[in-house]
Protein backbone atom coordinates (compact mmCIF):
# COMPACT_ATOMS: atom_id res chain seq x y z
CA UNK A 1 0.00 0.00 0.00
CA UNK A 2 2.69 2.36 0.94
CA UNK A 3 4.49 1.54 -2.16
CA UNK A 4 1.38 2.82 -4.45
CA UNK A 5 1.40 5.48 -2.65
CA UNK A 6 4.51 6.76 -2.65
CA UNK A 7 4.22 5.59 -7.07
CA UNK A 8 0.78 7.81 -7.22
CA UNK A 9 2.53 10.52 -5.34
CA UNK A 10 5.77 10.99 -7.51
CA UNK A 11 3.55 10.60 -10.54
CA UNK A 12 0.82 13.64 -9.43
CA UNK A 13 4.14 15.40 -8.97
CA UNK A 14 5.54 14.81 -12.15
CA UNK A 15 1.97 15.40 -14.16
CA UNK A 16 2.29 18.89 -11.94
CA UNK A 17 5.94 19.29 -12.95
CA UNK A 18 5.13 19.01 -16.99
CA UNK A 19 2.07 21.08 -16.33
CA UNK A 20 -0.49 18.25 -17.01
CA UNK A 21 -2.59 19.55 -14.31
CA UNK A 22 -6.19 17.53 -14.96
CA UNK A 23 -3.82 14.14 -14.97
CA UNK A 24 -1.71 15.75 -11.53
CA UNK A 25 -5.58 16.40 -10.03
CA UNK A 26 -6.74 12.71 -10.52
CA UNK A 27 -3.90 11.66 -8.63
CA UNK A 28 -4.44 13.88 -5.70
CA UNK A 29 -7.89 12.89 -5.85
CA UNK A 30 -7.12 9.43 -5.31
CA UNK A 31 -4.29 10.33 -2.53
CA UNK A 32 -7.26 12.46 -0.88
CA UNK A 33 -9.78 9.11 -1.02
CA UNK A 34 -7.30 7.42 0.89
CA UNK A 35 -6.47 10.07 3.59
CA UNK A 36 -6.92 13.40 3.71
CA UNK A 37 -3.20 14.69 3.76
CA UNK A 38 -3.51 18.61 4.27
CA UNK A 39 -0.42 18.41 1.80
CA UNK A 40 -2.19 16.62 -1.20
CA UNK A 41 -4.77 19.12 -0.43
CA UNK A 42 -3.43 21.80 -1.33
CA UNK A 43 -1.65 20.33 -4.24
CA UNK A 44 -4.90 19.60 -5.52
CA UNK A 45 -5.71 23.05 -5.26
CA UNK A 46 -3.14 24.42 -6.87
CA UNK A 47 -4.13 22.18 -10.05
CA UNK A 48 -7.12 23.77 -9.99
CA UNK A 49 -6.12 26.53 -9.97
CA UNK A 50 -3.65 26.49 -12.80
CA UNK A 51 -6.64 24.50 -14.92
CA UNK A 52 -8.66 27.74 -13.95
CA UNK A 53 -5.68 29.64 -16.00
CA UNK A 54 -5.52 27.50 -18.73
CA UNK A 55 -9.26 27.72 -19.73
CA UNK A 56 -8.87 31.40 -19.10
CA UNK A 57 -6.06 31.60 -21.00
CA UNK A 58 -8.38 29.70 -23.96
CA UNK A 59 -11.11 32.22 -23.43
CA UNK A 60 -13.14 29.44 -21.79
CA UNK A 61 -14.34 31.98 -19.02
CA UNK A 62 -17.04 29.85 -17.56
CA UNK A 63 -15.04 26.69 -17.24
CA UNK A 64 -12.31 28.84 -16.07
CA UNK A 65 -14.99 30.25 -12.97
CA UNK A 66 -16.02 26.88 -12.30
CA UNK A 67 -12.23 25.01 -11.66
CA UNK A 68 -11.56 28.62 -9.26
CA UNK A 69 -14.33 27.93 -7.14
CA UNK A 70 -13.46 24.40 -7.40
CA UNK A 71 -9.99 25.71 -5.57
CA UNK A 72 -11.44 28.27 -3.67
CA UNK A 73 -13.31 25.57 -1.68
CA UNK A 74 -10.16 23.76 -0.73
CA UNK A 75 -7.62 26.49 -0.83
CA UNK A 76 -7.01 28.67 2.66
CA UNK A 77 -7.39 32.33 1.94
CA UNK A 78 -6.09 34.48 0.80
CA UNK A 79 -7.05 33.53 -2.82
CA UNK A 80 -4.71 33.42 -5.46
CA UNK A 81 -6.66 35.03 -8.36
CA UNK A 82 -9.42 36.64 -7.33
CA UNK A 83 -9.29 39.70 -8.64
CA UNK A 84 -9.01 37.80 -12.21
CA UNK A 85 -11.77 35.87 -11.37
CA UNK A 86 -13.84 38.73 -10.71
CA UNK A 87 -12.18 39.97 -14.42
CA UNK A 88 -13.48 36.54 -15.79
CA UNK A 89 -16.98 36.97 -14.87
CA UNK A 90 -17.26 40.77 -16.45
CA UNK A 91 -15.66 39.68 -19.78
CA UNK A 92 -18.09 36.66 -19.89
CA UNK A 93 -20.82 39.09 -19.08
CA UNK A 94 -21.94 36.29 -16.65
CA UNK A 95 -25.15 36.62 -14.62
CA UNK A 96 -23.59 36.72 -11.47
CA UNK A 97 -21.63 39.66 -12.11
CA UNK A 98 -23.13 42.74 -10.48
CA UNK A 99 -24.01 40.59 -7.86
CA UNK A 100 -20.58 39.76 -7.68
CA UNK A 101 -19.30 43.37 -8.04
CA UNK A 102 -22.18 44.61 -5.61
CA UNK A 103 -19.67 42.51 -3.05
CA UNK A 104 -16.59 44.90 -3.80
CA UNK A 105 -15.02 46.98 -0.81
CA UNK A 106 -13.57 50.61 -1.80
CA UNK A 107 -10.58 49.47 -0.76
CA UNK A 108 -10.41 46.68 -3.09
CA UNK A 109 -11.36 48.39 -5.95
CA UNK A 110 -8.96 51.61 -5.14
CA UNK A 111 -5.97 49.51 -3.93
CA UNK A 112 -5.85 45.93 -4.30
CA UNK A 113 -7.56 45.28 -7.47
CA UNK A 114 -5.55 47.60 -9.59
CA UNK A 115 -6.08 44.94 -12.66
CA UNK A 116 -9.90 44.81 -12.21
CA UNK A 117 -10.36 48.13 -11.97
CA UNK A 118 -8.64 49.28 -15.14
CA UNK A 119 -10.74 46.59 -17.10
CA UNK A 120 -13.83 47.91 -15.03
CA UNK A 121 -13.60 51.56 -15.81
CA UNK A 122 -12.99 50.36 -19.59
CA UNK A 123 -16.40 48.45 -19.53
CA UNK A 124 -18.47 51.06 -17.71
CA UNK A 125 -17.26 53.94 -19.78
CA UNK A 126 -18.15 51.79 -22.89
CA UNK A 127 -19.88 48.28 -22.65
CA UNK A 128 -21.45 48.02 -19.40
CA UNK A 129 -22.66 51.69 -18.05
CA UNK A 130 -24.69 49.86 -15.59
CA UNK A 131 -22.04 48.17 -13.44
CA UNK A 132 -21.50 51.57 -11.79
CA UNK A 133 -24.46 51.28 -9.69
CA UNK A 134 -23.11 48.13 -8.38
CA UNK A 135 -19.85 49.80 -6.88
CA UNK A 136 -18.81 51.06 -3.61
CA UNK A 137 -20.33 54.63 -4.37
CA UNK A 138 -17.78 55.85 -1.91
CA UNK A 139 -14.74 54.72 -3.61
CA UNK A 140 -11.98 56.89 -5.32
CA UNK A 141 -12.73 54.50 -8.72
CA UNK A 142 -16.25 56.64 -9.01
CA UNK A 143 -14.85 60.32 -7.94
CA UNK A 144 -12.47 59.82 -11.04
CA UNK A 145 -14.84 58.03 -13.20
CA UNK A 146 -17.26 61.67 -12.76
CA UNK A 147 -14.01 63.39 -13.18
CA UNK A 148 -13.32 61.89 -16.74
CA UNK A 149 -17.28 61.79 -17.78
CA UNK A 150 -16.91 65.67 -16.87
CA UNK A 151 -13.72 65.71 -19.39
CA UNK A 152 -15.97 64.14 -22.33
CA UNK A 153 -18.14 66.94 -22.06
CA UNK A 154 -15.40 69.05 -22.10
CA UNK A 155 -14.40 67.63 -25.13
CA UNK A 156 -17.65 66.80 -26.68
CA UNK A 157 -18.38 70.89 -26.00
CA UNK A 158 -15.18 71.85 -27.77
CA UNK A 159 -13.87 73.35 -24.86
CA UNK A 160 -10.71 71.37 -24.89
CA UNK A 161 -9.40 74.31 -22.46
CA UNK A 162 -10.59 72.41 -19.43
CA UNK A 163 -9.18 69.47 -19.83
CA UNK A 164 -5.94 69.62 -17.95
CA UNK A 165 -7.08 71.20 -15.29
CA UNK A 166 -10.08 68.46 -14.61
CA UNK A 167 -7.49 65.37 -15.59
CA UNK A 168 -5.18 67.17 -13.34
CA UNK A 169 -7.25 65.67 -10.26
CA UNK A 170 -6.41 62.02 -11.64
CA UNK A 171 -3.51 60.72 -9.96
CA UNK A 172 -0.58 57.87 -11.67
CA UNK A 173 -2.33 55.07 -9.66
CA UNK A 174 -5.83 56.24 -10.54
CA UNK A 175 -7.52 53.12 -13.15
CA UNK A 176 -8.31 56.29 -15.22
CA UNK A 177 -5.01 57.45 -15.08
CA UNK A 178 -3.92 55.92 -18.81
CA UNK A 179 -7.23 57.12 -20.49
CA UNK A 180 -6.71 60.55 -19.01
CA UNK A 181 -3.32 61.02 -20.87
CA UNK A 182 -5.02 59.08 -23.78
CA UNK A 183 -7.63 61.63 -23.51
CA UNK A 184 -5.28 64.90 -23.25
CA UNK A 185 -3.24 63.30 -26.37
CA UNK A 186 -6.88 63.21 -28.43
CA UNK A 187 -7.78 66.98 -27.76
CA UNK A 188 -3.98 68.26 -28.74
CA UNK A 189 -2.92 69.06 -25.02
CA UNK A 190 -0.31 66.66 -24.90
CA UNK A 191 1.29 64.20 -28.09
CA UNK A 192 2.86 61.50 -25.74
CA UNK A 193 1.49 58.57 -25.80
CA UNK A 194 4.90 56.37 -25.27
CA UNK A 195 3.68 55.81 -21.39
CA UNK A 196 1.06 53.90 -22.35
CA UNK A 197 1.78 50.08 -21.48
CA UNK A 198 1.36 47.38 -23.98
CA UNK A 199 -0.47 45.83 -21.57
CA UNK A 200 -2.84 48.52 -20.32
CA UNK A 201 -6.49 47.43 -20.97
CA UNK A 202 -6.27 50.99 -22.83
CA UNK A 203 -3.61 50.42 -24.94
CA UNK A 204 -5.57 49.57 -28.17
CA UNK A 205 -6.89 52.90 -27.76
CA UNK A 206 -3.68 54.46 -27.64
CA UNK A 207 -2.18 52.58 -30.35
CA UNK A 208 -5.25 53.21 -32.58
CA UNK A 209 -5.11 56.94 -31.65
CA UNK A 210 -1.34 56.94 -33.20
CA UNK A 211 -2.74 55.09 -36.52
CA UNK A 212 -4.59 57.94 -37.57
CA UNK A 213 -1.44 59.92 -36.91
CA UNK A 214 0.32 58.15 -39.64
CA UNK A 215 0.64 58.84 -43.43
CA UNK A 216 1.16 56.59 -46.55
CA UNK A 217 2.86 53.89 -46.01
CA UNK A 218 3.30 53.90 -42.21
CA UNK A 219 -0.40 54.14 -42.08
CA UNK A 220 -0.67 51.03 -44.17
CA UNK A 221 1.76 49.22 -42.64
CA UNK A 222 0.01 49.69 -38.61
CA UNK A 223 -3.57 49.12 -40.34
CA UNK A 224 -2.42 45.71 -41.05
CA UNK A 225 -2.49 44.71 -36.91
CA UNK A 226 -6.03 46.28 -36.51
CA UNK A 227 -9.25 44.56 -36.88
CA UNK A 228 -11.80 45.14 -39.65
CA UNK A 229 -13.97 47.24 -36.78
CA UNK A 230 -10.92 49.43 -35.84
CA UNK A 231 -9.62 49.89 -39.77
CA UNK A 232 -13.34 51.20 -40.29
CA UNK A 233 -13.22 53.98 -37.59
CA UNK A 234 -9.59 54.76 -38.62
CA UNK A 235 -11.42 55.37 -42.27
CA UNK A 236 -13.66 57.24 -40.97
CA UNK A 237 -11.60 59.88 -38.90
CA UNK A 238 -9.25 60.23 -42.14
CA UNK A 239 -11.74 60.23 -44.65
CA UNK A 240 -9.99 57.91 -47.11
CA UNK A 241 -11.41 57.83 -50.25
CA UNK A 242 -13.79 54.20 -50.68
CA UNK A 243 -10.80 53.44 -53.33
CA UNK A 244 -8.36 54.26 -50.94
CA UNK A 245 -10.09 51.84 -48.57
CA UNK A 246 -10.13 49.13 -51.04
CA UNK A 247 -6.21 49.12 -51.71
CA UNK A 248 -6.08 48.60 -47.81
CA UNK A 249 -8.10 46.09 -47.58
CA UNK A 250 -6.83 44.65 -50.66
CA UNK A 251 -3.45 44.73 -49.03
CA UNK A 252 -4.70 43.37 -45.76
CA UNK A 253 -6.37 40.30 -46.96
CA UNK A 254 -3.23 39.67 -48.83
CA UNK A 255 -0.55 40.54 -45.83
CA UNK A 256 0.72 37.27 -45.65
CA UNK A 257 1.51 37.01 -49.43
CA UNK A 258 2.51 40.42 -50.29
CA UNK A 259 4.99 38.89 -53.58
CA UNK A 260 6.14 41.08 -56.68
CA UNK A 261 3.11 39.85 -58.49
CA UNK A 262 0.21 40.92 -55.67
CA UNK A 263 2.23 43.96 -55.26
CA UNK A 264 2.15 44.42 -59.47
CA UNK A 265 -1.51 43.88 -59.57
CA UNK A 266 -2.63 46.15 -56.92
CA UNK A 267 -0.95 48.75 -58.03
CA UNK A 268 -2.10 47.86 -61.12
CA UNK A 269 -5.26 48.15 -60.12
CA UNK A 270 -4.90 51.13 -57.92
CA UNK A 271 -3.13 53.20 -60.38
CA UNK A 272 -5.66 56.19 -60.32
CA UNK A 273 -4.56 56.80 -56.83
CA UNK A 274 -1.43 58.20 -57.86
CA UNK A 275 0.48 60.01 -60.83
CA UNK A 276 0.48 58.22 -63.84
CA UNK A 277 3.92 58.09 -64.23
CA UNK A 278 4.68 57.54 -60.76
CA UNK A 279 2.54 54.20 -61.18
CA UNK A 280 3.98 53.34 -64.64
CA UNK A 281 7.47 53.56 -63.51
CA UNK A 282 6.44 50.79 -60.67
CA UNK A 283 5.07 48.49 -63.18
CA UNK A 284 7.54 48.98 -65.72
CA UNK A 285 10.66 48.21 -63.17
CA UNK A 286 8.05 44.80 -62.04
CA UNK A 287 6.23 43.39 -65.07
CA UNK A 288 6.07 39.90 -64.58
CA UNK A 289 7.09 37.44 -67.63
CA UNK A 290 4.63 35.69 -68.82
CA UNK A 291 1.44 35.66 -71.35
CA UNK A 292 -0.04 38.44 -69.70
CA UNK A 293 2.96 40.37 -70.51
CA UNK A 294 1.60 41.45 -74.14
CA UNK A 295 -1.75 42.14 -72.60
CA UNK A 296 -0.76 44.68 -69.79
CA UNK A 297 2.01 46.51 -71.78
CA UNK A 298 -0.87 46.78 -74.95
CA UNK A 299 -3.30 47.53 -72.69
CA UNK A 300 -1.57 49.97 -69.93
CA UNK A 301 1.11 51.58 -72.04
CA UNK A 302 0.18 51.97 -75.50
CA UNK A 303 2.81 54.76 -75.77
CA UNK A 304 5.86 52.24 -75.94
CA UNK A 305 7.58 51.99 -78.90
CA UNK A 306 8.64 48.52 -80.39
CA UNK A 307 12.29 48.83 -79.17
CA UNK A 308 10.77 49.59 -75.42
CA UNK A 309 8.09 47.04 -75.20
CA UNK A 310 10.60 44.56 -76.10
CA UNK A 311 13.36 45.84 -74.03
CA UNK A 312 10.58 45.79 -70.77
CA UNK A 313 9.51 42.08 -72.00
CA UNK A 314 13.23 41.24 -72.11
CA UNK A 315 14.21 42.60 -68.81
CA UNK A 316 11.35 40.86 -67.60
CA UNK A 317 12.26 37.34 -68.36
CA UNK A 318 15.54 38.28 -67.42
CA UNK A 319 14.83 38.73 -63.69
CA UNK A 320 12.26 35.55 -63.66
CA UNK A 321 15.01 33.41 -65.09
CA UNK A 322 13.51 33.32 -68.84
CA UNK A 323 17.00 33.44 -70.33
CA UNK A 324 15.80 32.12 -73.87
CA UNK A 325 12.51 34.13 -73.79
CA UNK A 326 15.03 37.16 -73.40
CA UNK A 327 17.46 36.75 -76.02
CA UNK A 328 14.87 36.57 -78.38
CA UNK A 329 13.41 39.68 -76.98
CA UNK A 330 16.69 41.50 -77.11
CA UNK A 331 17.62 40.20 -80.98
CA UNK A 332 13.69 41.73 -81.54
CA UNK A 333 15.28 45.18 -79.64
CA UNK A 334 18.35 45.30 -82.25
CA UNK A 335 16.00 44.38 -85.37
CA UNK A 336 13.71 47.71 -83.79
CA UNK A 337 16.49 49.65 -83.43
CA UNK A 338 17.88 48.74 -86.97
CA UNK A 339 15.24 51.01 -88.56
CA UNK A 340 16.33 53.73 -86.14
CA UNK A 341 19.14 56.00 -87.40
CA UNK A 342 22.17 56.57 -85.10
CA UNK A 343 21.15 53.60 -82.40
CA UNK A 344 24.41 51.55 -83.53
CA UNK A 345 26.17 52.27 -80.03
CA UNK A 346 23.03 50.23 -78.70
CA UNK A 347 22.72 47.56 -81.23
CA UNK A 348 26.62 46.98 -80.27
CA UNK A 349 25.65 47.18 -76.25
CA UNK A 350 22.60 45.01 -76.54
CA UNK A 351 24.90 42.06 -78.46
CA UNK A 352 26.99 41.89 -76.22
CA UNK A 353 24.37 41.61 -73.37
CA UNK A 354 22.99 39.04 -75.24
CA UNK A 355 26.93 37.04 -75.65
CA UNK A 356 26.52 37.21 -71.91
CA UNK A 357 23.68 34.63 -71.55
CA UNK A 358 25.82 32.06 -73.70
CA UNK A 359 28.92 29.98 -72.84
CA UNK A 360 32.56 31.53 -73.67
CA UNK A 361 32.66 29.21 -76.65
CA UNK A 362 29.34 30.88 -77.97
CA UNK A 363 29.75 34.60 -77.60
CA UNK A 364 32.47 35.09 -80.17
CA UNK A 365 29.73 35.73 -82.82
CA UNK A 366 27.45 37.91 -80.99
CA UNK A 367 31.17 40.02 -79.83
CA UNK A 368 32.44 39.83 -83.47
CA UNK A 369 29.09 41.38 -84.91
CA UNK A 370 28.70 43.44 -82.34
CA UNK A 371 31.99 45.11 -83.39
CA UNK A 372 30.06 46.29 -86.95
CA UNK A 373 28.38 48.67 -84.74
CA UNK A 374 30.98 49.96 -81.98
CA UNK A 375 34.50 48.89 -83.76
CA UNK A 376 36.41 50.81 -81.16
CA UNK A 377 35.03 49.00 -77.71
CA UNK A 378 38.81 47.78 -75.84
CA UNK A 379 36.73 45.29 -73.40
CA UNK A 380 35.25 43.51 -77.01
CA UNK A 381 38.07 43.18 -78.71
CA UNK A 382 40.44 42.16 -75.63
CA UNK A 383 37.89 39.55 -75.33
CA UNK A 384 38.01 38.28 -78.86
CA UNK A 385 42.31 38.75 -78.76
CA UNK A 386 41.66 35.59 -76.37
CA UNK A 387 40.27 34.00 -78.84
CA UNK A 388 43.01 34.49 -81.08
CA UNK A 389 40.28 36.57 -82.95
CA UNK A 390 41.63 39.64 -85.17
CA UNK A 391 38.92 41.76 -86.55
CA UNK A 392 39.33 41.69 -90.63
CA UNK A 393 38.96 45.70 -90.75
CA UNK A 394 41.87 46.44 -88.54
CA UNK A 395 44.36 44.09 -89.77
CA UNK A 396 43.85 45.25 -92.95
CA UNK A 397 44.14 48.45 -91.45
CA UNK A 398 46.99 47.71 -89.86
CA UNK A 399 48.65 46.96 -93.14
CA UNK A 400 47.53 49.36 -95.33
CA UNK A 401 48.82 52.13 -92.80
CA UNK A 402 51.62 50.74 -92.08
CA UNK A 403 52.80 50.09 -95.86
CA UNK A 404 51.50 53.83 -96.74
CA UNK A 405 53.60 55.19 -93.96
CA UNK A 406 56.59 53.33 -94.66
CA UNK A 407 56.22 52.81 -98.61
CA UNK A 408 55.60 56.50 -99.41
CA UNK A 409 59.09 57.60 -97.90
CA UNK A 410 61.71 58.49 -99.70
CA UNK A 411 64.48 55.77 -100.10
CA UNK A 412 66.76 58.43 -98.11
CA UNK A 413 64.42 58.64 -94.98
CA UNK A 414 63.49 55.03 -95.12
CA UNK A 415 67.19 54.59 -94.65
CA UNK A 416 67.50 56.50 -92.00
CA UNK A 417 64.13 55.42 -90.36
CA UNK A 418 65.49 51.90 -90.59
CA UNK A 419 68.77 52.59 -89.17
CA UNK A 420 67.65 54.45 -86.51
CA UNK A 421 65.47 51.98 -85.96
CA UNK A 422 68.30 49.16 -85.27
CA UNK A 423 69.93 51.38 -83.20
CA UNK A 424 67.48 51.77 -80.76
CA UNK A 425 66.78 48.31 -81.04
CA UNK A 426 69.86 47.39 -79.29
CA UNK A 427 70.08 50.11 -76.59
CA UNK A 428 66.70 49.37 -75.31
CA UNK A 429 65.70 46.60 -73.29
CA UNK A 430 62.54 45.12 -73.63
CA UNK A 431 60.99 46.83 -70.12
CA UNK A 432 61.81 50.11 -71.62
CA UNK A 433 60.11 49.51 -75.03
CA UNK A 434 56.92 48.63 -73.24
CA UNK A 435 57.26 51.52 -70.72
CA UNK A 436 57.75 53.59 -73.87
CA UNK A 437 54.61 52.79 -75.38
CA UNK A 438 52.52 51.53 -72.26
CA UNK A 439 50.65 55.13 -72.24
CA UNK A 440 48.94 55.22 -75.30
CA UNK A 441 48.51 50.80 -75.06
CA UNK A 442 46.00 51.92 -72.18
CA UNK A 443 44.70 49.39 -70.30
CA UNK A 444 46.48 46.77 -72.52
CA UNK A 445 49.74 44.87 -70.32
CA UNK A 446 52.55 45.88 -72.91
CA UNK A 447 55.59 43.99 -71.31
CA UNK A 448 53.68 40.65 -71.28
CA UNK A 449 52.14 41.09 -74.95
CA UNK A 450 55.68 41.83 -76.12
CA UNK A 451 56.97 38.82 -74.02
CA UNK A 452 54.49 36.92 -75.70
CA UNK A 453 54.79 38.15 -79.39
CA UNK A 454 58.41 39.86 -79.81
CA UNK A 455 58.28 40.44 -83.24
CA UNK A 456 55.91 43.30 -82.72
CA UNK A 457 59.21 45.10 -80.95
CA UNK A 458 60.58 45.85 -84.72
CA UNK A 459 57.44 47.79 -85.51
CA UNK A 460 57.62 49.17 -82.51
CA UNK A 461 61.22 49.81 -82.89
CA UNK A 462 60.09 51.82 -86.31
CA UNK A 463 57.81 53.78 -84.86
CA UNK A 464 59.73 55.46 -81.71
CA UNK A 465 62.54 56.03 -84.66
CA UNK A 466 60.04 57.60 -86.61
CA UNK A 467 58.76 59.16 -83.57
CA UNK A 468 62.57 60.85 -82.71
CA UNK A 469 63.17 61.88 -86.01
CA UNK A 470 60.01 63.54 -86.28
CA UNK A 471 58.21 62.05 -88.35
CA UNK A 472 53.76 61.51 -87.77
CA UNK A 473 53.58 57.73 -86.24
CA UNK A 474 50.25 58.62 -84.46
CA UNK A 475 47.70 56.90 -87.07
CA UNK A 476 49.73 53.87 -87.22
CA UNK A 477 50.28 53.45 -83.57
CA UNK A 478 47.17 53.55 -83.03
CA UNK A 479 46.49 50.77 -85.43
CA UNK A 480 49.67 49.18 -84.52
CA UNK A 481 47.88 48.35 -80.52
CA UNK A 482 44.56 47.45 -81.82
CA UNK A 483 46.23 44.60 -83.57
CA UNK A 484 48.41 44.31 -80.21
CA UNK A 485 44.99 44.20 -78.72
CA UNK B 1 20.49 48.79 -56.69
CA UNK B 2 19.36 51.95 -58.13
CA UNK B 3 22.18 54.69 -58.42
CA UNK B 4 19.72 57.17 -58.89
CA UNK B 5 18.01 56.65 -55.25
CA UNK B 6 21.59 55.81 -53.44
CA UNK B 7 22.30 59.45 -55.17
CA UNK B 8 19.67 61.12 -54.54
CA UNK B 9 19.26 62.14 -58.13
CA UNK B 10 16.33 62.77 -60.49
CA UNK B 11 16.67 60.40 -63.59
CA UNK B 12 17.39 63.09 -65.94
CA UNK B 13 20.37 64.54 -64.32
CA UNK B 14 23.43 65.20 -66.20
CA UNK B 15 27.26 64.71 -65.57
CA UNK B 16 27.70 67.46 -63.62
CA UNK B 17 24.52 67.03 -61.04
CA UNK B 18 25.35 63.13 -60.94
CA UNK B 19 29.42 63.89 -59.77
CA UNK B 20 27.93 66.81 -57.68
CA UNK B 21 25.69 64.43 -55.79
CA UNK B 22 28.56 61.84 -55.74
CA UNK B 23 30.87 64.29 -53.84
CA UNK B 24 28.25 65.03 -51.52
CA UNK B 25 27.59 61.65 -50.37
CA UNK B 26 31.29 61.11 -50.01
CA UNK B 27 31.88 64.21 -48.00
CA UNK B 28 28.88 62.61 -45.78
CA UNK B 29 30.40 58.70 -45.80
CA UNK B 30 33.93 59.33 -46.39
CA UNK B 31 36.09 55.57 -47.50
CA UNK B 32 37.66 55.83 -43.67
CA UNK B 33 34.85 55.66 -41.99
CA UNK B 34 31.93 54.32 -43.71
CA UNK B 35 33.88 52.08 -45.91
CA UNK B 36 30.61 49.76 -46.54
CA UNK B 37 28.66 52.97 -47.57
CA UNK B 38 31.32 54.64 -49.58
CA UNK B 39 31.21 51.46 -51.27
CA UNK B 40 28.03 51.35 -52.31
CA UNK B 41 28.43 55.14 -53.38
CA UNK B 42 31.03 54.90 -55.72
CA UNK B 43 29.36 52.05 -57.34
CA UNK B 44 26.28 53.65 -57.87
CA UNK B 45 28.33 56.79 -59.11
CA UNK B 46 30.44 53.98 -61.57
CA UNK B 47 27.12 53.10 -63.16
CA UNK B 48 26.17 56.72 -64.19
CA UNK B 49 29.02 58.92 -64.22
CA UNK B 50 28.89 59.34 -67.82
CA UNK B 51 26.73 59.23 -70.61
CA UNK B 52 27.88 55.92 -71.69
CA UNK B 53 27.65 54.22 -68.07
CA UNK B 54 24.14 55.75 -68.23
CA UNK B 55 23.34 54.77 -71.83
CA UNK B 56 24.03 51.24 -70.38
CA UNK B 57 22.61 51.50 -67.33
CA UNK B 58 19.35 52.43 -68.59
CA UNK B 59 19.41 50.16 -71.54
CA UNK B 60 19.52 47.04 -69.21
CA UNK B 61 17.82 48.56 -65.89
CA UNK B 62 14.75 49.84 -65.56
CA UNK B 63 15.00 52.57 -62.48
CA UNK B 64 11.61 51.74 -60.66
CA UNK B 65 10.52 53.24 -57.20
CA UNK B 66 9.69 50.70 -54.11
CA UNK B 67 6.34 50.12 -53.03
CA UNK B 68 6.22 52.44 -50.08
CA UNK B 69 6.84 55.19 -52.26
CA UNK B 70 3.78 54.38 -54.19
CA UNK B 71 1.86 53.84 -51.55
CA UNK B 72 2.79 57.20 -49.62
CA UNK B 73 1.64 59.00 -52.28
CA UNK B 74 -1.60 56.45 -52.92
CA UNK B 75 -2.41 57.42 -49.16
CA UNK B 76 -1.41 60.58 -49.09
CA UNK B 77 -3.62 61.90 -46.49
CA UNK B 78 -3.75 64.61 -43.48
CA UNK B 79 -3.40 62.82 -40.30
CA UNK B 80 -5.42 63.65 -37.50
CA UNK B 81 -3.78 65.72 -34.97
CA UNK B 82 -6.92 66.20 -32.77
CA UNK B 83 -10.24 64.00 -32.64
CA UNK B 84 -13.80 65.27 -31.73
CA UNK B 85 -15.72 63.62 -28.64
CA UNK B 86 -17.18 61.11 -31.18
CA UNK B 87 -14.03 60.25 -32.78
CA UNK B 88 -12.54 59.47 -29.61
CA UNK B 89 -15.88 57.34 -28.38
CA UNK B 90 -15.65 55.13 -32.02
CA UNK B 91 -12.18 54.34 -31.60
CA UNK B 92 -12.54 53.74 -27.24
CA UNK B 93 -15.89 51.18 -28.32
CA UNK B 94 -13.45 49.38 -31.12
CA UNK B 95 -10.41 48.93 -28.58
CA UNK B 96 -11.96 47.56 -25.53
CA UNK B 97 -10.34 43.76 -26.07
CA UNK B 98 -6.70 44.63 -25.58
CA UNK B 99 -5.09 40.75 -26.11
CA UNK B 100 -2.07 41.92 -24.12
CA UNK B 101 -4.60 42.93 -21.43
CA UNK B 102 -6.40 39.62 -21.34
CA UNK B 103 -2.65 38.09 -21.36
CA UNK B 104 -1.77 40.07 -18.32
CA UNK B 105 -5.50 38.68 -16.82
CA UNK B 106 -4.81 34.99 -17.79
CA UNK B 107 -1.34 34.71 -16.38
CA UNK B 108 -1.52 32.72 -13.04
CA UNK B 109 -0.28 34.40 -10.16
CA UNK B 110 2.70 32.65 -8.83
Amino acid sequence: MDSEISALEHQAQGDFDKGYYREAAACYQKLLNIEEKPEWKRALAECLLQRAFQFAHRARYSEAIDFWKQYQQLADPPFAGYPQWLIWHIVSEDSDTERILSQLTAVQLDNEFPLLAEYLGLEILTRHPEYRHHLPQQSRFLQHYQIITQAFAALNSGQTEKLPPLLNNIPPDSAFADLSSILLAAAGVDKNLADIAEDSAYASLARLLSVCRLNGSELVNSLMSCHFDQRQVVYDILALSSEQRQLIEQLVDKQHQLDDKVLFDVVLKFQSLTETNLAKRFLKAMLPAGLSMGLILSRHFPELTAFEENRLKALACERDGWHKDAVLYWQKCVEALKKQPAESLKIALILRHIAGFFPEHEQLQWLEESLKYDPDDTETINKLSHHDYLPDEIAAAEDISLESLFNDLPDEQWQQLSDKADELMQENTIEQWAACFQQQAGDIDLLKTIEAHPEILGALAMLKAAEELGMDSGVTLKILLQAVK
Amino acid sequence: MNPYEILKIPLDADDRIIKQAYLQQVKQYPPEREPEQFKCIKEAYDMIKDEYSRLNYHLFNEPGIAFEDWLNQAVNIKPAEQFSFEQFEQLLWVAVDNPAFLDKITACPK
